[in-house]
């Protein structure tokens, strides 16, 4: 198998550095993998197990020639009646792919399983591939990976590139998982914001309502306390007017009395001061004071 | 003491009977002071040549009360400084009782109506002089009688006619004896007649009695007799000028013991007083004699033989007081001191005298 890995390392090397890149491209060059496919195909019908089941690759990938799955089948088979594990293990691949799990399925994937347990490369590798597109087993890419470096590390080199395609797309799915994870933390950050800015929002409203309905009661309080006020106020108001008058009153009243005793003082006084600048002597005893002495005045 | 008591049951029965009759009080007040420059003579009662108030001053005090519409009882008190140092007296207490609108009964202790102003002779504030002129005031020294008296009123046309008997009897200290003998004048009957017109008064009286006197000492009369005495006086008020003018005449006739005539001379006496008015002011003269026909019996009283003038003036200080200054030159006649106790000099004596008279 290493020898081969060489022989395609260094076809791979004999190509220009166009040819390179478009494979790096996916592009295939029909000249190069037809020639590969060729010698492959010659020593595949020398009988070598190896070559039959690299043909069986490139007729079902349709890498050097026409892709024909059939026939690929039919080389995969012919390698695996001589043994070729891999080409086993394709084939059973293919056939679980094909039908489902079956008796037959079921058995000889549990033997992979062991045989792979047991540090076998190409067990290694297919059961990796199984986990790795879920064929016969519930899809892991975990374990699919995990396999496939063992697989890899094992000494089956085409194991790698299935390797760096899982761990792709365990990075592609863990990417996406995160960015699924991290648009739903971020949706429910911004639903917890919405939330909270909801909550706040209410919260405000509520403070504003409450606010609003403290503002009306206070100044429901307030206009009451003022109209109470302004009812003590005005009842202060009245009964100081009501004083004020009773004082204006009884200021006049007094004003008045005053007057009319200052009138009748002044009336007295005048009376007195008339009487004094009229008071004469009269011969006549029964007039005036003096008579109510006399026993004759009639 | 007889007639205080008699005064005080009449003043129990009627002015304090409790039968709720309103009891009027008036007063009367005389404040005076005299003084004259005999060294060694008392002029009256009691004018010497130091300054003195007891003559003049005088406080009375008239009760009056309506028993009924037609009886009242009238009383005055009377407190002088001529008489035992201000001993309240009482001078009237009768009972009137108006048998019509013209006559009326008095009984009780009356006035005797002898001269013009013996109706108010105390009341100093009704007449212009400090004290009436003596020597015709003098000649009866009984104010008042014990007894009954009439009066009856009754006016023509603006003349107001006014009769008055009465008859009684009292009892006094014969002047200048100290109280130690006193006479009694019993059988007291008398007449007054007085016509007032707006501007004059008329008045004529007479009475008599019989009189004896009666030693304090010896139970027996020291002298009999009967006293006569007649007056006429006319006083008037024309257009500011007022005018007093009386003329009194005494008989007095012995007894059977006879001696009353060495006691009280036969006198004739008379005063004539002229004023003008001045608003407040009232300046008079008096121009007043008297004149005796004494006993030519040794040892007789010789009566009062004098003249005198007085000057005088009255200012009214108000409708109830008047204020009073009088100067007076007496003369006895020679050898004979007057109205005088004790010796004159040079028959002649000059008296000052101030009151003021109030009513109230």
């Amino acid at each position: 198998m290493r020898l081969y890995l060489i022989l395609f390392i260094g076809a791979i090397s004999a190509l220009s550095p166009q040819a390179f890149a478009a494979k790096d491209a996916q592009v295939h060059i029909p000249d190069m993998s037809s020639g590969l496919f060729r010698f492959q195909m010659k020593l595949a019908t020398q009988g070598n197990p190896e070559a039959q089941y690299k043909v069986a690759e490139m007729l079902e990938a349709g890498k050097g020639t026409q892709k024909d799955v059939a026939q690929a089948r039919s080389w995969f088979e012919k390698a695996a009646a001589q043994g070729h594990e891999k080409s086993i293990y394709k084939l059973l691949y293919m056939e679980i792919q094909a039908n489902g799990l079956n008796d037959y399925s079921r058995t000889q994937l549990e033997t992979i399983k062991s045989k792979a347990a047991a540090g076998m490369a190409s067990a290694q590798y297919y059961l990796g591939r199984m986990y790795a597109h879920g064929v016969g087993v519930p899809k892991s890419l975990d374990n699919a990976l995990a396999w496939l470096n063992k697989a890899t590390f094992n000494g089956m080199s085409e194991a790698e590139s299935d390797a760096i395609e899982v761990e792709e797309e365990l990075v592609r799915i863990r990417t996406e998982q995160a960015r699924k994870r991290s648009a739903a933390l971020a949706r429910a950050k911004k639903q917890r914001l919405e939330r909270e800015k909801q909550l706040l929002k209410q919260q405000q409203k509520q403070q504003k309502d409450k606010q609003l309905v403290a503002s009306i009661e206070n100044k429901n309080r307030r206009r009451q306390e003022a109209e109470k006020l302004a009812r003590e106020r005005q009842k202060i108001e009245r009964e100081r007017a009501l004083i004020e008058a009773e004082k204006a009153r009884l200021e006049a009243q007094q004003r008045q009395q005053e007057a009319e005793f200052e009138k009748l003082k002044a009336q007295k006084l005048a009376a007195e001061k008339r009487k004094k600048k009229l008071a004469k002597f009269e011969i006549d005893p029964c007039k005036g004071k003096k008579a109510r002495f006399l026993s004759t005045c009639r | 003491m007889k007639k205080r008591t008699l005064v005080s049951a009449i003043l129990g029965s009627t002015l304090f009977s409790g039968q709720g009759q309103a009891i009027e009080f008036d007063g009367f007040l005389t404040a005076g002071l005299a003084v004259h420059d005999q060294d060694n003579a008392t002029y009256l009662d009691g004018i010497t040549k130091d300054i003195s108030f007891d003559n003049d001053s005088k406080f009375g005090l008239q009760i009056t009360s309506d028993i009924s519409g037609d009886m009242k009882a009238v009383a005055q008190l009377l407190a002088a400084g001529s008489d035992d140092n201000y001993a309240m007296d009482v001078e009237w207490a009768y009972l009137d009782y108006a048998l019509s609108d013209n006559f009326s009964l008095r009984g009780g202790k009356v006035k005797q109506p002898v001269f013009l102003i013996s109706d108010y002779f105390e009341v100093g504030y009704a007449y212009p002089w400090i004290r009436p002129p003596q020597e015709v005031y003098r000649n009866n020294p009984i104010n008042t009688i014990v007894g009954m008296e009439a009066l009856y009123q009754i006016n023509f046309s603006n003349m107001s006619i006014t009769l008055q008997p009465y008859l009684g009897s009292n009892s006094e200290a014969v002047p200048g004896t100290g109280g130690a003998v006193t006479f009694n004048a019993e059988n007291f009957v008398g007449m007054a007649f007085m016509a007032n017109t707006r501007s004059f008064t008329f008045q004529m009286s007479y009475m008599q009695t019989d009189v004896e006197t009666v030693s304090q000492t010896v139970p027996t009369a020291v002298a009999d007799g009967n006293a006569n005495l007649a007056s006429i006086g006319l006083s008037w008020d024309i257009n500011n000028f007022v005018g007093y003018t009386e003329y009194v005449t005494r008989d007095i006739t012995d007894g059977a013991v006879n001696s009353m005539e060495m006691l009280f001379p036969d006198q004739d006496a008379y005063y004539l007083t002229l004023g003008y008015r001045m608003g407040k002011y009232l300046p008079h003269i008096t121009v007043a004699s008297s004149e005796s026909a004494p006993s030519t019996n040794p040892g007789a009283n010789p009566g009062v033989n004098q003249d005198s003038i007085t000057l005088g003036l009255r200012y009214e200080l108000n409708d109830s007081a008047a204020l009073k200054m009088e100067y007076q030159q007496i003369d006895p006649i020679t050898g004979e001191s007057g109205l005088f106790a004790g010796a004159v000099t040079d028959n002649k004596a000059n008296m000052l005298s101030v009151a003021i008279d109030v009513i109230f």
